[in-house]
């Protein structure tokens, strides 16, 4: 209990420094915001305003401060170009990524684990250099290439899927399904060539200590030592690969949610890096930090329930 | 069996890192899906995201394709270009030509009920007057707005000004219902815009989709066309491709490079025309070496625009010579593209004085057609002995620079006016705010002042000619070429009509 309070209370400078290099970084960037918002056609005066609105004409560090103090009272300002509230434009999109980073994920670790296992467990045979190619494959092939191949064939040529959009899993459940499988496959499959080759060698690992083969000889079926000696052992590193990809997933679909046209995460932090809309930037940035944070505690207390040696 | 113990492991980890997380920061409103292209659905694709669906504060030509599907305007174009009464019904001008008094067609009404009469469109007006308006340099000749009936006013303006009307047919003469803008405040307006179009705003999810429906008690008759409207944000053309052929998009706005794939394909009617925007190069006449009049004409000599145009942007462009594209005023001979004469070039550059001319371009970064645009110009200057060198520049810095004048030619078009002087005025008198180069006579200052006071046609015309003959004796910008419009649709749909300034009027359009 101690390590978690301990461990929550190291995620507050850790989130300091993101919202100071968050903030630095986008004032680094040359060219004036005004003019980028505002555009060719705006009077001196309606820039001048604009800067004064957004405090763009104090120091830098008490805009800072201000936006912090903000922050810390919950508001993450108003987005420059259309006004709304940035925690409304997130709290929209969280969960359409969730779902899709969710899936994604599913995806992975479904085809991850069990070929990581065979390979593993028929190591040298065909069947792992299958599994091997397959996992080189999947890391070499850029994921919008895939995902363009897959929208070709399954929504152009067979009509089976959509080939973008999204739909609310509240708002029709077959829809919202049909429209992530593509999605979820394109990213999963590709993200589950580094989890299929982290289990494969884990496992091996494991498989080599003295305590496997002492279950073995004492005359236990293969399928009983791996699954049940084996496994659990193994998975400790990829719980952690797991847990950096979902992590990843979270802010890095951007891709994914552009050639699909799905409302996401990551996309409203692109369209508004291209805007130069650095009150939703630093707002998103700070979230999917935040994110990243929680997903690693998250992975921690795992190792203890897989593993009761790990205490926390 | 063990393998459920495994299960029992692994799930709580898929359920806790995928679902709690998300849901706990954000549970609220999930976005609803668009509505599909189905007959009563016209799913059209805009390449990027509108940044403001609000004419006042409007900067993108995104923002136009929606907004002329949700507002009327004083006037409109025809597809020839032509001026023509939208809500205005018929318009005097006085003999100064400083006055318009304007006839409103009557009975209009907002989507919100209330009466888009005189008053209405005073408050526009004076709202698109105020300087925080991006219209506000559009409109600033407007002295006052008399109402001097329900549906009659007077605009009296400081000064003749050609360009006027011109002008009310775009973001400043669409009128706004008052009342929204009063509810919802100068900034919520945009996120929920009411006007008297042809199609009402629904809803939007930033960066992914604007629904429209139709506005049932449009004054114009059967229109519009198709019951829904959505406009789908896809930024990446191979994807908005693949979605026109699955029908999930019903019209799409290609890149031109789109073009070779596109065509032949018996689904799609593809549009390929000269548009009114132009491109070049802006040659800053204050720093050497480009304030050398002999080398910036030997620049000019030297680009090879014919070849621009086939080569690297496949016939989607037209080599030019002008600001004025196809329709505008000034256009014909004036745009006329010269050959490509290295000889002359190199007799320019010896007798500039300067050896091995050097100097660099600044394009705009993360395009790559406007660095094979560059790198081709790059390869006609060297046969001239000229060297260029290219360091590309995120856009918002390019715009700042050209603001301080701080570069020496920079790679930077126009979307193109239909009226001569908003894409000529602004880019060459002295101090004006577009005027990058930094160019400075007074004898085109003088002619081009009197061009937007003059308002028969010929006259007008004569005094761009004499302009043109100017500019291309000082080049202070080099004239390469005019941007096609190009659109792709599925056959299904009828009744599309191309305007030159490339607006989709999507209430024109029909699904079978």
């Amino acid at each position: 209990m101690t390590f978690l309070i301990r461990r929550i209370i190291l995620t507050i400078p850790i989130l300091l420094l993101v919202t100071i290099m968050v903030f630095s970084l986008i004032h680094l960037i040359p060219g004036d915001v005004a003019t980028v918002v505002l555009g060719q056609e705006a009077t001196p005066q309606a820039k001048i305003a604009m800067r004064h609105r957004l405090g763009l004409d104090q120091s830098l560090p008490v805009q800072y401060a201000n936006w912090l103090g903000n922050v810390l009272h919950g508001n993450l300002g108003r987005s420059l170009t259309d006004e709304t509230p940035v925690s409304a434009e997130i709290q929209q999109r969280l969960p359409v990524t969730g779902e899709l980073a969710l899936a994604s994920f599913i995806v992975a670790i479904l085809i991850a684990i069990p070929t990581g296992i065979i390979s593993a467990v028929y190591r040298g045979r065909a069947v792992d250099y299958l599994a091997t190619l397959f996992a080189f494959l999947g890391m070499s092939v850029p994921g919008f290439w895939l995902a363009m191949l897959m929208i070709i064939l399954f929504a152009l040529k067979l009509g089976w899927l959509p080939s973008s959009g999204y739909v609310a899993f509240t708002h029709d459940p077959g829809a919202n399904l049909r429209a992530m499988v593509l999605p979820a496959v394109a990213t999963g499959v590709r993200e589950s060539a580094v989890l299929m080759r982290m289990m494969r060698s884990s496992l091996l690992e494991v498989l080599g200590q003295d305590y496997i083969r002492t279950a073995r000889g004492k005359g236990l079926a293969l399928r009983t030592v791996v699954f049940a000696h084996g496994l659990r052992n193994a998975l400790v590193p990829v719980i952690t690969q797991s847990g950096l990809l979902i992590a990843g997933l979270l802010g890095g679909l951007v891709i994914t949610e552009t050639l699909f046209s799905i409302p996401g995460f990551g996309r409203l932090i692109v369209t508004a890096i291209f805007e130069r809309d650095f009150i939703t930037v630093q707002g998103a940035v700070l979230v999917s930090a935040l994110l990243v944070v929680l997903v690693n505690l998250l992975v921690d207390i795992l190792y203890g329930v897989l593993d009761p040696r790990i205490r926390i | 069996m063990r393998i459920s113990r495994l299960v029992g492991r692994v799930l709580p980890l898929l359920v806790i890192a995928g679902i709690a997380l998300p849901a706990s920061l954000g549970h609220a409103a999930s976005p609803r899906g668009p509505a599909k292209a189905s007959n009563g659905t016209l799913v059209i694709q805009l390449n990027a995201d509108p940044p403001s669906l609000d004419p006042s504060y409007s900067t993108a030509l995104v923002d136009r394709q929606v907004l002329n599907n949700l507002c009327d305007k004083l006037f409109d174009l025809n597809a020839r270009g032509k001026i023509v009464g939208d809500l205005v019904q018929k318009v005097t001008t006085s003999k100064n030509g400083k006055t318009y008094t304007l006839t409103l067609h009557k009975g209009i009404k907002f989507t919100d009920g209330t009466p888009l009469d005189a008053n209405a469109v005073k408050f526009n007006l004076d709202r698109y007057r105020q300087p925080a308006s991006l219209r506000a340099l559009e409109v600033q000749y407007i002295q006052n707005i008399t109402v001097t009936g329900k549906y009659t006013l007077k605009i009296a303006l400081t000064t003749p000004f050609a360009p006027f009307l011109s002008i009310l047919t775009d973001r400043s003469g669409m009128i706004v219902s008052p009342k929204a803008v009063q509810d919802e405040g100068e900034t919520g307006f945009r996120n929920n815009p009411v006007c008297s179009g042809p199609y009402k705003f629904v809803d939007r999810v930033k960066a992914d989709h604007i629904d429209l429906t139709a506005n049932t008690h449009y004054w114009k008759k059967g229109l519009p066309k198709t019951k829904n409207l959505v406009f789908k944000i896809f930024t990446d053309a191979n994807s908005a491709l693949v979605n026109l052929e699955s029908g999930e998009l019903d019209f799409i706005i290609p890149p031109p490079t789109a073009l070779a794939v596109l065509k032949g394909q018996k689904k799609f009617t593809v549009v390929n025309k000269s548009s009114i925007s132009y491109f070049g190069i802006y040659l800053n006449v204050t720093a050497a070496p480009l304030n050398n009049r002999d080398l910036r004409q030997a620049i000019d000599a030297a680009v090879n625009r014919k070849g621009l145009a086939r080569v690297v942007y496949q016939n989607t462009v037209r080599a030019a010579w002008s600001p004025f594209g196809a329709g505008v005023l000034g256009h014909d001979k004036n745009d006329i593209a010269p050959k490509p004469d290295v000889k002359k070039a190199k007799q320019l550059v010896a007798k500039s004085g300067i050896s091995n001319p050097t100097f660099t371009l600044k394009i705009a970064s993360g395009s790559t057609i406007a660095q094979q645009e560059a790198a081709f110009i790059q390869s006609n200057l060297k046969l001239a002995g000229i060297t260029m060198n290219i360091q590309p520049e995120d856009f918002g810095t390019l715009l700042s620079d050209g603001g301080k004048h701080n570069f020496q030619a920079m790679d930077l078009g126009w979307s193109g006016r239909p009226d001569p002087d908003q894409n000529i005025y602004d880019f060459f008198v002295t101090g004006s705010k577009n005027n990058y180069e930094a160019y400075s006579n007074a004898t085109v200052d003088s002619l081009l002042a009197k061009a937007r006071k003059t308002l028969k046609s010929s006259k007008r015309r004569a005094l761009y000619d004499q302009v043109m003959s100017i500019l291309h004796k000082d080049v202070p910008y080099v004239f390469t070429y005019h941007g096609n419009n190009v659109f792709a649709y599925s056959s299904k749909l009828t009744g599309f009509e191309y305007v030159p300034d490339g607006i989709i009027r999507a209430y024109r359009i029909s699904k079978k």
